[in-house]
């Protein structure tokens, strides 16, 4: 049976939501993630969405934060100034999952631009923007980013949401309480170190190198055997496993491409030839 | 009011326009009428966007935007009128988060001039780099009462706010449920709103549900009436995302041709909301839009309750007296006679 990476990172990082935590999640992956971990070893997990849907219970992945479908109803409903204010500013986010497409060493993101921003933001790349990142990783008591299409980076084009800033106690410095605490790619999962701040290397996917890992990271890249720890193997998805995530986001299961693909070319021309008796 | 006459009348070129929905309810008939109207030179201000900033672009309509989030579907490949406005400068464009947006539309809707914000703005690039808001994006001052540094805000009046809802009453009390996003304070702050829904209502069915109503009747300038106003985005208890024609959108919008097409199709060739649905009807047939229809989950009923009168039968309860009792008192205390 064969699985792609991003299906095994899914699962992966669904691991770090503890039962009964309070979890802002945000669009796309990470989304996945929490889902799927509330409909299996954390139901007592509070997932939230920036729209301001408290506890949410899906049966399904989301469209985006304010898919209202996705559960039937949930227990608190605030806007988005609640969420960020009441829940995230006093403390009691106990953990944000977010997407990243450029992230440094010290785990600081670009969601916002790849190339000069300058003249007037004329990019290369128009990327989504913060969205609800910047606060929700500058505030919440421990922050998981997820690397897809993303790049490990020795410099952001763009600071959208800080990380540990400079390293050390630049963060604490600044203000700002807890930070970011992993970061999972398709290849390895990286946390950060004691004092220096510095991302390393703490796990490695099945069928990857260290040297596989390194290839993709423009610095000289630290692992836990580097700091007398070892080095963990991540372990294949069970076949139930990956049953029950296909069931929850079937778009897993297909490259990214190929399933954007179908969505634009193959979906409506198949109902526009169902309504006209073409099939 | 038909949607047509309250564009006409509320919406002018150069204002300011605020889209109040987040993600869920977006209002787009109106902006195909504001397209379809060639309104020119609005500075759109909106927290989170999917298409709307793409198809105000497309009617060539805006030259400023103020956001937060832009979705970008399927990566580098999938370029749309954005990237295009951007490359050829056609456009200002000035980046927040999703919570300073909210935080000016608060302001603004508070009656404000500012309102702090949450400090890790201040770390990032957001806070540093600017372009047409430039000094006023964002202000660092220290709190009068403990010292500490504050970032704060300006408040932001939008000329007129156009806002998606569920159900209104025909004075234009507008009720929404399902994801509140920044619909509330994104459509007070701004001077007019104009409501769509799916459904108008009789006012007896709103008063038995208030704490629904975001936006009351003195706030709001015209309301429409607009069934499947929202479409292709989702409106809680009515109908969900629909992927093909979203996936349709983003597949034409790679190219100007495309996105042309797109327009012409189901903007400018669309007489209105009505003729769009019928459309969609003849080109992709009735199990789409039927496949969009949410399951039913109905709100538990509370009781919101009325009390019992002063006068029961012919006993006064707030004074324990009888009819003749108080009939006798009145004569007595009375000071001016007919």
């Amino acid at each position: 049976m064969k699985y792609r990476r991003v299906e095994l990172m899914v699962l992966e990082t669904s691991k770090e939501i503890k039962d009964g935590e309070v979890c802002v999640i945000g669009q796309g992956i990470p989304m996945t993630s929490g889902a799927v971990a509330k409909r299996s070893h954390a139901p007592n997990a509070i997932i939230l969405t920036e729209a301001g849907m408290v506890d949410i219970e899906p049966f399904q992945n989301l469209e985006d934060i304010a898919d209202p479908g996705c559960t039937k109803g949930f227990s608190y409903s605030i806007d988005l100034f609640d969420v960020f204010t009441t829940v995230v500013n006093r403390g009691y986010c106990d953990l944000c999952i977010l997407g990243a497409a450029q992230i440094d060493k010290y785990g600081n993101i670009n969601t916002t631009v790849v190339g000069d921003y300058e003249i007037n933001n004329r990019s290369d790349m128009k990327l989504p923007g913060s969205g609800g990142a910047n606060e929700f990783a500058g505030h919440s008591n421990r922050t998981i980013f997820t690397v897809v299409g993303g790049k490990f980076v020795e410099k952001l084009d763009y600071l959208t949401t800080p990380g540990w800033l400079d390293g050390g106690d630049a963060r604490r410095k600044a203000g700002l309480p807890g930070g970011p605490s992993a970061v999972f790619s398709q290849y390895g999962v990286f946390r950060f170190l004691e004092d220096s701040k510095e991302m390393y290397l703490t796990g490695l996917f099945p069928d990857t190198t260290i040297d596989d890992v390194r290839d993709m990271i423009p610095w000289d890249l630290k692992t836990a055997e580097d700091i007398g720890k070892s080095l963990k193997k991540i372990e294949n998805p069970s076949p139930a496993e990956l049953k029950f995530i296909r069931s929850f986001e079937p778009f897993l299961g297909i490259s990214g491409h190929e399933g954007r693909l179908l969505q634009v070319k193959a979906l409506p021309n198949y109902y526009e030839k169902k309504a006209h008796g073409d099939l | 009011m038909d949607l047509k006459d309250a564009v006409k009348k509320f919406v002018h070129n150069s204002d300011m326009l605020a889209l109040s929905n987040f993600l869920h309810c977006n209002p787009y008939a109106t902006i195909h009428e504001i397209i379809r109207q060639k309104k020119k030179d609005l500075t759109v201000a909106v927290c989170s966007a999917i298409e709307e900033i793409d198809l105000l672009l497309s009617g060539d309509c805006v030259s400023k935007i103020i956001t937060s989030y832009y979705h970008r579907a399927g990566g580098r490949r999938y370029k749309r009128e954005l990237d295009r406005a951007l490359f050829e400068e056609r456009i200002e464009y000035e980046d927040y988060s999703n919570f300073t947006m909210c935080s000016m539309f608060m302001a603004g809707a508070l009656g404000y001039d500012f309102l702090p914000v949450m400090k890790s703005v201040k770390e990032s690039d957001i806070y540093n780099k600017r372009t047409f808001c430039d000094t006023n994006k964002m202000k660092t001052i220290k709190s009068p009462f403990t010292g500490k540094e504050t970032v704060v805000v300006p408040a932001l009046n939008p000329d007129v706010a156009i806002v998606h809802v569920q159900r209104a009453d025909k004075y234009g009390n507008a009720q929404l449920w399902g994801t509140e996003g920044t619909v509330k304070w994104t459509a007070l702050s701004a001077k007019k709103i104009i409501i769509t829904c799916e459904e108008i209502v009789d006012h007896e069915k709103i008063k038995h549900s208030p704490f629904l109503t975001v936006i009351p009747s003195f706030r709001t300038s015209a309301v429409c009436e607009v069934p499947w106003g929202a479409h292709p985005s989702p409106v809680a208890g009515y109908y969900n995302t629909d992927i093909i024609f979203r996936s349709m959108f983003f597949g034409k919008a790679i190219s100007s041709l495309g996105n042309q097409e797109f327009m012409e199709e189901w903007v400018y060739n669309r007489k209105d909301r009505q003729d769009y649905i019928d459309h969609y009807r003849k080109r992709f047939g009735d199990e789409p839009l039927e496949y969009l229809k949410v399951h039913e989950y109905m709100s538990d009923c509370i009781n919101m309750g009325y009390k019992k009168t002063y006068w029961q039968d012919d006993f006064i309860m707030n004074l324990a007296l009888t009819k003749e009792e108080y009939n006798k008192k009145t004569e007595e205390e009375g000071q001016l006679e007919i």
